[in-house]
């Protein structure tokens, strides 16, 4: 049975009512490693009312970057749905394997748009890098100062105490990177035996952390708007300084100069980000979590070759983040450190 | 050599990224094609300089540990006894798995003897980890991949 008919036969049972169930124009896109993303055209009726809408589903793959939970994806998606945090509407989270083969979810396709972080920084894209960048960051302010227990987070997420945030997050990307690296890593090992001597000082109040903002991970226009914060598969409780550091990492400076994300000095960055979450950054506290974004980042990286070369996984796009990011990951701890020469 | 292989690995590359190796591709697939002929590319570029570079990190690393066993007191009897078997050791063959064998090797152990050097004063064994970072410097310089974002 084809992916569509099994889409299809789910629609049928999951929906009350629906006939003439019809799934149409499926393809595979590149929506991330983390999951296989295809795009479909979903129609049905329902007591005479016919319902068309585009859609995408996002399945579990044999084997990912990093070990996601698609429940808390759904569910960050569902938490943040309707507020100012842009988010597409999901709609359906399937744990059973018997449809499609592996667990899956279902969200509202937002069309039109662009992800792309090379895109970004050429025409008409590029005229707008001012506007993406105040949204980008102000829409991180807003993630940091939503509160986790008024979304409902705090009962779908691991509760994590405030003092302990720095700690739970570099156990497990050290103990991932430690787990993964293909080769010794005396780099990023000297930057986990630094984040350990000296950790930052707690946040004062527990927040949402998206888990990999940047540029690349949401929907822009023509415009230069922002429509949707996408791949919240590692969003967990912690510190929002978190994402802040991870959206300044230099492995994400697309344009290959001074601005994050390939949009904006990382001045501009935190200005943008302390003005929307109504608080000041803590430079103390950001540094060490721009150290600890480096350690993760190169876990992932490293992670992403790992399966590529076990063929756990052969999609191609596992392959180049370990090409391409591990070196310059290196390269970013290294300044922060203060040891680039 | 009658064909270099990277050059056939270049081509290969190429011919992934402009669609001519494998005929028109469209949405995913046109996608994969970009992103494997990307990685094709790559690879190439790091295997032309692969057994030169690792040669020359591993005759520096092996220096780095002669420059340890010169500071007394500085790690273990043990630790020591690794740095000079290391800083003793020569390149057994000069195939590239072989060399990145003694450079995962060494590089596990500059790890180690640079975690040996944290928190201790003195000026010698301050240089050395001023040297350390060097090396270390220079190894992203060796590595470095032209179309990288940093």
């Amino acid at each position: 049975m084809s992916l569509e008919e099994q889409f299809a036969a789910y629609v049928t049972e999951k929906v009350a009512g629906a006939t003439d169930v019809a799934v149409t124009s499926l393809e595979r896109i590149h929506g991330g490693a983390s999951r296989q993303t295809y795009r479909l055209r979903l129609s049905y009726e329902v007591e005479g009312e016919r319902f068309d809408r585009p859609l995408i589903l996002r399945k579990d793959p044999p084997a990912s970057l990093i070990d996601t939970d698609r429940e808390t994806e759904f569910a960050a998606y569902s938490a943040f749905f309707g507020t100012s945090v842009p988010v597409p509407e999901p709609l359906w989270l399937e744990n059973d394997e018997k449809w499609v083969g592996t667990p899956f979810f279902v969200m509202h396709e937002l069309q039109g748009f662009e992800a792309s972080p090379t895109a970004i920084g050429t025409p008409p894209y590029d005229q707008h890098h001012e506007r993406l960048a105040e949204q980008k960051w102000s829409i991180l302010g807003e993630i940091a100062k939503a509160d986790p227990l008024a979304l409902g987070l705090d009962r779908k997420f691991e509760a994590v105490e405030c003092s302990d945030c720095w700690r739970r997050e570099l156990d497990y990307w050290a103990a991932k990177l430690e787990r993964d690296k293909p080769a010794p890593q005396p780099i990023m090992d000297a930057a986990v035996r630094w984040c350990r001597r000296t950790p930052p000082p707690p946040p004062k109040t527990l927040g949402v952390v998206h888990g990999d903002y940047r540029t690349g991970n949401f929907l822009y226009d023509e415009k230069g708007d922002i429509h949707a914060i996408l791949d919240w598969e590692m969003a967990h409780l912690g510190d929002p300084l978190e994402d802040l550091a991870w959206s300044l990492n230099k492995v994400f400076h697309w344009a290959r100069d001074d601005r994050s994300g390939g949009l904006a000095p990382r001045e501009i960055a935190i200005a943008t980000w302390e003005r929307s979450a109504g608080r000041k950054v803590d430079p103390v506290a950001l540094h060490w979590w721009e150290v600890f974004s480096a350690i993760k980042g190169q876990a992932i990286w490293l992670a992403a070759g790992h399966e590529f070369v076990k063929g756990a996984n052969r999609d191609p796009v596992l392959a180049v983040p370990t090409l391409i990011m591990a070196n310059s990951q290196d390269r970013a701890v290294l300044e922060l450190l203060g040891k680039l020469r | 050599m009658n064909l270099d292989p990277l050059e056939v690995l270049r081509s290969a590359s190429v011919g992934m990224l402009d669609g001519s190796m494998l005929g028109p591709r469209e949405g995913y697939e046109q996608a994969s094609s970009l992103v494997f002929g990307l990685a094709l590319g790559i690879v190439a570029d790091q295997l032309e300089n692969a057994a030169a570079n690792l040669v020359e990190e591993n005759d520096v690393m092996r220096g780095l540990f002669e420059e340890a066993l010169a500071i007394p007191g500085l790690g273990s009897a043990a630790l020591r006894a690794r740095w000079e078997a290391a800083g003793n050791g020569k390149e057994g063959s000069l195939r590239v798995g072989a060399l990145r064998e003694s450079n995962d090797a060494l590089r596990d152990l500059l790890g180690e003897l640079l975690s040996a050097t944290e928190g201790l004063e003195s000026a010698d064994v301050r240089h050395l980890e001023g040297h350390i970072w060097d090396e270390l410097n220079r190894s992203t310089e060796r590595r470095a991949v032209a179309i990288a974002p940093f």
